[in-house]
Order: structure tokens, then C-alpha cells, then sequence
């Protein structure tokens, strides 16, 4: 069993002349919490589209450590499959359907569930319908987890931003998922919604044995919850470590707020 | 708040939906099927039977169109590959073996097999076309379909065996009344409970976000090939009904027309919605026929421009389609749910 739940190695990718991501090493540990910070455009969603398939990546490999095996050219489904699930940026659910569906949908694809073919659900067979309930029961007892669970016949674009976020990470685990990529799961919420969201990625994390990869502008979210911290500058990692090393990291200080005026400039 | 297109109530082999009653409905069909054609005058018994051939139609390409959110134009593709090659066979076998005309019960075993042949050969067009061009989105996948129907009638058009452009005659008149509400029947049951499984699941996942649905493991190109073959099926066996119905077949009967007249059932019943479909086959068959005596009254064929008025009407008044996304009992239960919470009504 490897002690990290991903592994990027020299990881690139160039959209024509442009180089999103260069040369990008990152190890995520198994079990943690990791995070992905950077200025606006600096190359961290392409990262997740590249580690989910979305992307395929100029050069570099990716470890899924869970198999050990390389995702290189594996479309996105057969990714989700292997073990890695993602919300998004802006949130996707599927909206005309319940919430209960929304996980059942995710839930039929988890590779531990039985799949049937076409005459057992035209004959709607025993074995069939049991596991279906079992099915419904596991979904219900992932949303009690995220407190959904008393709005699992409602449609889930009627939610509650707030809910509809917490949805999105639900429906990742109930893939079978236990690496979860999230990409700003914080954005748009208020304070309060935020410190709850924080109790639910620590709480799943130790009710999943999940590892969880985040990239987050909140602050607040990312130094209080992340064990590690990785920034990105135009593509580039320039800074790698715990929160309060990187709080102090010039150069990470110097991506986000510019370059400190030096004396000289000042006397000018 | 509308119930989504998926997953209410019908957990069981309980209610309407329990195969129980769907074989009791079968049976009602043949008894009706000795009776009613003395009953009423051939006239209707047309309207009737292709009341019942558009609800197959209708409720297959929902599959696709509704459920699936792939917005196919070449349902009539479908359809005149089954009704050809079912025609095909039953007339090669009557040629060959007239005695089996005699036999009533050799005529259903061979009709009924040449319908489900058909279906397969268009499940299996239904793949070919579906493989490619399914990873197209939106607009350019109508437009594959629709050239499809086109290169499909094309063929047939110059198929000699199939008689050309003079088109195939001389099928012998198979369809009955119980053969085609027995299919429609059959139709509804397996496409029903297709969209009410993990199966639909998927489909209707599709329709909603697709990208969101490959990031949760679907595999989205086989659940629309399957979705669009499935469809191509039911097409199938409805060609062969047809087929042997009419006793003719023309390649122009399966212009792209006919495809138009499927989807505009699809979309004024209600994307994503199989009792929509079924009631939309019926009323526009209905129409259409109702609308002949004014053709004659005026000697202008209105029918056309009153079949577009209801469609923007009904566009204007229920964009979503009579039923939207929701079946008729879910409508229904709403009904009685609402009176349930406001016994008294008196605030009104």
C-alpha cells in the first residue's frame, strides 16, 4: 500500500503557446488535507482537469497511490472508477432530479455495486429490487452524514446554496470515491456556511479514510483545515508546505500582493 | 414543485406498473381485438391502428429525445429499416410457402418474428449510427440523424430487391388491432421501467449535466448508444406494424416528415415523459384525421398549418410539453395531495 494517495511527476500541459502548467511535482499524502492555492489563472483547475481526464496532459505522469497505477490516458468515467472523485467550480448538480437520485446516480457507478443487465430490470428481479433498497439505504446514510437527509425528496436545485455544495461532495463519495478533489468548495458561502463546510471535510475524512485535495481562495478554510499547502504561480509550484511556513513564504507573499516597494521607490 | 422524470414511488412489483396488470392488458387487447373491427367502421379502425403505431414511435424516440436529452431526427430511419426488412421476410416466406397462409397460427409466429428481426436490424443501425455520431452534441447531432433518415431512404429508394423506387407491395396484411396495442403495450412496460432503473438513471444524468455525469464514473457514450439503439428498436418493430398494415411500402412514406411528426409528439406531450408521449400519439393522430373533412370543405390542405398553430399554441401556453417532465399519476397524486393539505379550500 503506498503512502500517498496521488502522485504528480514533472506534470505539463501547453494550450498552444501557452504554458498552463509546467514541470509540476506534487505528492499528496494518504489521509490528508491538502491545498491548492494560487492567484486567479494560475493553473489549479487545469491541474484538477488534467487529474481527472478532462485534460490530457503534454508530459508528466499521475499515480493513483490507492492501485498504483499510472491514469494516463484513462478518460474521465474510468478515472471516477479507479477511485478519485471532483466537485466543481461551479456546482453541477443534477438539477430536475431529488437529491436522493442525485447520489444514486453517482452510487450505481461505485464499483463495488452489482450491475444488472437488461432482462432483470425489464423483470424487475428480486435480487434486483434488494439491492436497489440496499442501494437507497447506503444514499440515505451518506446524506445523514452530510445532514441531507431530511431533504432527500426534494429536487436539489432547489436547495440552499450552501446544501447544494455539500450535495456535490456527497455525490463524490457515493461514487466508491475515497480521493476527493474539490475546487473551491467555499466560494459564494458566508461565514457561518463556511465554518460548517470545514466541520464536514474534517468529519468526512474521518468517517471515509478520504484524502482530500482542495483549491480554495478562502483563507480562513485553507489555513484552518489543510495539513499541507502547495502554491501555484502562472503554472508554476513556488511554495510547498505547512500552513504557517507558507503564511511567511515571500515569495508566496509576493504572488498574491505584488512585489513590497523598496526604500528606493519610496524616496522617489 | 415538478417531480423529476425518474424515480417516484414505483419501487415494487405493486401499483400500475406491476407486470400483473400489464398482461391483464395485453389479454383485454385480444379480446377486444375479435370484436372491435366489426364494431366500428374500417374508417376508424385506421385511425386507431395508427393511433397505436405513433405511440411506439412517440414513447421510443422520448427515450432518446426526453430521457436522454440526445436530440435525434431520424426516427423514421429507424422505422422503414424494420418495416423493410420485416416486409422483406414475410413476403419472401409467403412466395415461397403459400401454404403457410392457410395456418393462422404459422402467420403471427412469422409475423411476430419478422417484427422483432426488424427491430434488431434497426438496433443494430441504430449502434452503427449511434457510435460515431453520439459524441456530437446538440445541433450537429440533429443534423447527423436527419442526413441518416435521408441516406437510409436513399438506399432504399435504389434497392432494386426492395422494389425501388416503386416501392414494396403485395405484404400481406398481418397487422391487427391486438398486434399493435399488444407492442405499444410492450413499448410502454419496457421503456418505463428502463427509465425507472439504474439504467435510466444514467440517462437522464445525461440529459442533466453530462460533464458532471462523467465525473461521477457514467459512462456517457455507452448509456446514449444504448439509449439511441434501444429507441431504434421499438422504430423497428413499429416499420414492421406499418408495414404490414398499409401492405405497401414506399421509400417516401419515411421522409424526413415522419421523423418531424415523432418528435413534435415527443415535445407536445413532454420531454422525459411516457404517458405525455402516449397521449400526444393519440391526439395528433386524432387530429390529423379530424382536419381531413376541412381539407375538403376549403380544397386547401390546412392540416399542416393548423398542426404547426397547436404546436406554437401549446409551446406558448406549456413549454415543457402537456405533462413536462412528470407522468400523468404524478400529477394526479399532486392533485390529491393538494386537496388533502387544504381540506376546505374556503381561503379561495
Amino acid at each position: 500500500m503506498n503512502t500517498f494517495a496521488l502522485r504528480v511527476q514533472n506534470l505539463s500541459i501547453v494550450f498552444g503557446g501557452l504554458k498552463a502548467v509546467t514541470d509540476l511535482d506534487l505528492e499528496i499524502p494518504k489521509g490528508s488535507i491538502f491545498g491548492l492555492i494560487g492567484p486567479n489563472g494560475a493553473g489549479k483547475t487545469t491541474i484538477f482537469n488534467m487529474l481527472t481526464g478532462v485534460y490530457t496532459p503534454t508530459s508528466g505522469t499521475i499515480i493513483h497511490g490507492q492501485s498504483g497505477t499510472s491514469l494516463g490516458g484513462l478518460k474521465p468515467y474510468e478515472i471516477t472508477r479507479t477511485g478519485i472523485a471532483r466537485t466543481f467550480q461551479n456546482i453541477r448538480l443534477f438539477k430536475n432530479l431529488t437529491v436522493l437520485d442525485n447520489l444514486l446516480v453517482a452510487m450505481d457507478q461505485n464499483p463495488t455495486q452489482k450491475k444488472f443487465g437488461l432482462i432483470p430490470t425489464l423483470l424487475r428481479s428480486k435480487s434486483l429490487m434488494t439491492a436497489e433498497d440496499a442501494k437507497k439505504n447506503d444514499a440515505l446514510n451518506i446524506l445523514k452524514i452530510f445532514k441531507l437527509d431530511g431533504r432527500a425528496k426534494e429536487i436539489s436545485s432547489a436547495l440552499p446554496y450552501g446544501d447544494q455544495r455539500r450535495l456535490e461532495i456527497a455525490r463524490a463519495i457515493a461514487t466508491g470515491a475515497r480521493t476527493l478533489l474539490l475546487d473551491e468548495p467555499a466560494a459564494g458561502m458566508n461565514a457561518h456556511e463556511t465554518s460548517s463546510l470545514m466541520d464536514t471535510i474534517r468529519d468526512i475524512r474521518a468517517t471515509f479514510n478520504a484524502t482530500v485535495l482542495l483549491i480554495e481562495h478562502d483563507m480562513k478554510l485553507v489555513m484552518g483545515i489543510c495539513e499541507r499547502i502547495a502554491v501555484l504561480d502562472y503554472g508554476v509550484k513556488i511554495a510547498e508546505g505547512i500552513p504557517s511556513d507558507i503564511q511567511k513564504n515571500p515569495r508566496v507573499i509576493e504572488a498574491y500582493l505584488g512585489k513590497a516597494a523598496t526604500s528606493e521607490h519610496v524616496k522617489k | 414543485m415538478a417531480p423529476s422524470g425518474s424515480n417516484n414511488e414505483q419501487s415494487g412489483q405493486t401499483g400500475i406498473m406491476s407486470l400483473r396488470w400489464w398482461i391483464v392488458g395485453i389479454g383485454i387487447v385480444w379480446l377486444l381485438n375479435a370484436w372491435l373491427p366489426e364494431l366500428i367502421s374500417p374508417y376508424f379502425f385506421q385511425i386507431i391502428v395508427l393511433a397505436g403505431i405513433n405511440v411506439i414511435l412517440s414513447v421510443s424516440l422520448n427515450l432518446v429525445n426526453g430521457f436522454t436529452g440526445q436530440f435525434s431526427m431520424g426516427h423514421a430511419g429507424f422505422m422503414s429499416v424494420g418495416g423493410y426488412l420485416s416486409a422483406f421476410i414475410t413476403t419472401s416466406l409467403v412466395a415461397s410457402h403459400p401454404e403457410l397462409m392457410n395456418d393462422p397460427v404459422a402467420g403471427v409466429v412469422i409475423f411476430a418474428i419478422s417484427l422483432i428481426m426488424g427491430g434488431i436490424a434497426a438496433t443494430a443501425v441504430g449502434y452503427i449510427v449511434g457510435l460515431p455520431s453520439l459524441r456530437l452534441r446538440g445541433d450537429y447531432l440533429a443534423i447527423v440523424t436527419l442526413g441518416f433518415g435521408e441516406i437510409i431512404r436513399v438506399i432504399f429508394l435504389n434497392t432494386n430487391a426492395v422494389g425501388g423506387a416503386r416501392g414494396l407491395s403485395g405484404i400481406t396484411k398481418f397487422t391487427t388491432f391486438g398486434a399493435v396495442y399488444t407492442a405499444a403495450l410492450i413499448t410502454v412496460f419496457c421503456i418505463w421501467r428502463v427509465v425507472h432503473s439504474a439504467h435510466g438513471r444514467i440517462l437522464v444524468s445525461i440529459r442533466e449535466d453530462e460533464i458532471a455525469s462523467t465525473a461521477m464514473g457514467v459512462n456517457t457514450t455507452e448509456g446514449k448508444v444504448r439509449a439511441f439503439a434501444m429507441g431504434a428498436f421499438f422504430a423497428g418493430v413499429a416499420g414492421g406494424l406499418f408495414a404490414h398494415y398499409l401492405t405497401t411500402l414506399n421509400p417516401g412514406t419515411f421522409d424526413f416528415n415522419r421523423s418531424f411528426e415523432v418528435i413534435i409528439m415527443v415535445v407536445l406531450g413532454g420531454m422525459g415523459s411516457i404517458s405525455g408521449s402516449v397521449v400526444a400519439a393519440i391526439m395528433l393522430t386524432v387530429l390529423k384525421e379530424a382536419l381531413r373533412p376541412l381539407q375538403q370543405l376549403t380544397g386547401v390542405d390546412l392540416r399542416m398549418v393548423i398542426y404547426s398553430l397547436v404546436l406554437i399554441i401549446m409551446m406558448l401556453a406549456r413549454p415543457k410539453g402537456i405533462f413536462g417532465t412528470s407522468e400523468i399519476c404524478d400529477l394526479f397524486r399532486e392533485k390529491l395531495s393538494r386537496r388533502g393539505k387544504h381540506p376546505d379550500g374556503g381561503s379561495a
